[in-house]
């Protein structure tokens, strides 16, 4: 008992050897230590979770592409079904020159399968190379034959387009990792790799193959460096042809980097001239401004502003017209007038609706931007006759459409969707019931620019461009030609919008008229009437049929 | 006596509970089976599609029309086509292209 109390007693004394002070402040050094790490941690957890939080709900491609599936893309196909794109597994064979026992004998043998290729260096050389990519069945039952350990087989994929050039600025191009670089195989490369399903586009490529024969033939004719087309379903949006000129063979899969092969359709941006006529009537109809009968009377046939002149493209124009005579006409001074009394807001506004000025949201990314600089009392004039502005093709389509369709909203698409939901009514329905007999009548009478493009029974109505290309410090003598044509008039659904890139006069040309006039013969005018207009009268003569019995 | 009625159903379970699981499994292989089969079709069936598709493009059949029937096809216009509708067993005829100028 006393052992027990002397080992107490003891114990006492050692707890006593610590002081209270020093274990309260050797506890409040560690605690404050413990407090400080904790805090470091939680501040790096709430880093790394927030960041977790933020790339699960940001829609990334980049992250997509981790969940990417190896050697597979699926298919594209058209309107109709057709296949547009399809990859097919290929084997590519190569051979290590290490593994090579007897190389004088494997050359001989690889001479007799590959006759016209020489591998003599090759295999005396220490590195991989290809035999042969995407190597045919027949090739490689006999290089398996051969037995030598030496050959190395590596699976892969290929992209097939058994259209060629067809659908080369549509589709766009992969690179050798299965990565879409460009057109839809870029927009669409996640949904391409992961889902089995083909992508389904609204393009036909009947209506495709005929209108780029038709504008292979204008090259023949008017010597012009290119030319786009877009023929678009006016009431869903719905492209079912789109051609830029030239174009690139997607099989060959080369590196597209010239200039020249610019999507000249949707990439493009360029000064439309008088098509823009259009959109001032259209405006004007739309505020109340104008109606297709108003008058305008004493037109001069030149005026100026702030210094420059603008003037008439034909003095025989008359002085006193109606809004809708200035539109058959096309005459600028009138239109200048009519953008006048329509004021820069409205007009302003006006262009933001139908999508000219607003940027476009489209299926591929290779899209331009509208260009018109600062707005003011003579860019508004200008502008009124389609001068000192900059847009796409693709906009100036979407724009026609809309002016066309009643004033319903469309959003341009080259995708095909399960449920199509009709646009919200934008502008006043005054406008398309104005508007679309007043382009018949620029296509069926004589006063019209148009009247190449008058084809039998499809109402076709329209209004041609003719504008000069910007150079440094003005303008060049180049043109770009334009032909916007809607039809039927009396019901539109179509509008297709044709456009030549330096195009010329070409005076060995026979034009024949529809009407039975004598052919025409000699002709000097580098105009859209006599350029544009008449390649799209060749168009529609060609896919009227096709889009009166299937669409 | 309470032993055998607490055990009699736990084992009832497991063993139905085992055959159940075991069916599955089987069931779940043959769906995986026709699954693979269904796939390798599809694969075959967009092979003769591609195959389909490059004969029959425009292209393919320009250049056939102009080989073997150069002087045969021709175009029609549209004013030559018309709709046919049965309406109440009565046919009616109806212009494709719009004269209503």
């Amino acid at each position: 008992m006393n052992e027990i109390n002397e080992r107490k007693i003891l114990l006492d004394e050692y707890n006593s050897q610590f002081s209270f002070d020093e274990n309260k402040s050797n506890l409040k050094i560690s605690f404050e230590r413990v407090a400080f790490i904790f805090f470091v941690f939680f501040i790096i957890a709430v880093i790394f979770s927030s960041k977790v939080i933020l790339l699960s709900l940001e829609n990334n491609p980049e992250i997509k592409k981790i969940s990417k599936k190896e050697n597979f893309r699926s298919s594209i196909i058209d309107k109709e079904g057709n296949i547009l794109a399809k990859t097919v597994p290929v084997i590519n064979v190569g051979v290590n020159p290490n593994l090579v026992i007897d190389k004088e004998k494997l050359l001989i043998s690889l001479k007799l399968i590959f006759p016209k290729k020489n591998f003599k260096k090759q295999i005396y050389g220490k590195k991989f190379f290809y035999v042969q990519k995407k190597i045919s069945q027949e090739k490689l039952e006999k290089i398996l034959l051969l037995g030598d350990k030496s050959f190395i087989q590596e699976d892969n994929i290929a992209r097939i387009y058994p259209n060629g050039k067809l659908f080369s600025h549509i589709l766009g191009q992969i690179d050798d990792s299965n990565y879409g670089v460009s057109g839809l195989e870029k927009t669409f490369d996640y949904e391409l790799t992961t889902s089995r399903n083909p992508l389904k586009l609204t393009v036909d490529t009947d209506i495709q193959y005929l209108i780029r024969e038709e504008l292979l033939k204008s090259i023949d004719i008017f010597n012009n460096v290119g030319s786009a087309a877009i023929l678009m379903d006016i009431h869903t949006g719905e492209i079912l042809s789109m051609i830029s000129l030239p174009d690139f063979d997607l099989n060959k899969r080369r590196k597209i980097d010239d200039v020249n092969f610019i999507n000249r359709a949707t990439k493009g941006v360029y000064e439309f001239g008088s098509v823009f006529k259009t959109f001032t009537i259209a405006a004007g109809i739309n505020y109340g401004v104008i109606k297709p009968e108003t008058e305008f009377k004493g037109l001069k046939k030149k005026i100026s502003c702030a210094g420059n002149p603008i003037s008439e493209y034909d003095n025989k124009i008359p002085s006193d017209l109606t809004a809708e005579e200035i539109l058959i006409r096309s005459g600028n001074i009138g239109s200048a007038r009519i953008a006048e009394k329509i004021g820069i807001e409205n007009y302003d506004k006006f262009l933001q609706t139908i999508g000219i000025l607003a940027n476009i949201n489209f299926d591929i990314e290779e899209v331009g931007e509208t260009q018109i600089g600062r707005w003011g009392k003579c860019k508004l004039l200008t502008v009124g006759f389609g001068h000192g502005i900059a847009t796409t093709l693709l906009q100036l389509t979407k724009g026609y459409s809309i002016v066309s369709n009643g004033g319903f909203e469309i959003y341009p698409t080259l995708v095909k969707k399960d449920n199509y939901k009709k646009g919200n009514r934008i502008l006043n329905k005054e406008v398309s019931r104005n508007l679309n007999p007043i382009l018949r009548k620029i296509v069926s009478t004589e006063e019209g620019t148009a009247g190449f493009a008058n084809v039998k029974g499809y109402e076709i109505g329209g209004k041609t461009g003719t504008a000069d290309i910007a150079a440094k410090g003005g303008y060049s003598k180049k043109k770009i030609n334009t032909f916007a044509s809607v039809f039927p008039t009396s019901k539109p659904k179509f509008v297709l919008v044709v456009m030549l890139d330096e195009p010329k006069a070409n005076k060995e040309f026979v034009y024949s008229y529809r009407d039975g006039r004598t052919p025409y013969k000699g002709n000097w005018r580098n105009t859209a009437g006599w350029t544009t207009v008449w390649i799209t009268g060749q168009i529609i003569e060609k896919i009227g049929p096709i889009l009166a019995t299937k669409y | 006596m309470k032993k055998f009625w607490f055990l009699t159903p736990v084992i009832l379970l497991i063993i139905s509970t085992t055959v159940t699981k075991n069916s599955t499994k089987q069931l779940d292989k043959k769906i995986f089976e026709i699954n693979e089969n269904i796939r390798v079709l599809k694969d075959k069936h967009e092979l003769v599609m591609l195959e389909y598709s490059y004969l029959t493009s425009p292209k393919k059949l320009t250049d056939y029309q102009k080989k073997y029937f150069d002087d045969e096809l021709f175009q029609i216009d549209i004013e030559n086509l018309n709709w046919i509708e049965i309406q109440n067993n009565e046919v009616e005829i109806k212009k494709i292209a719009n004269n209503n100028e």
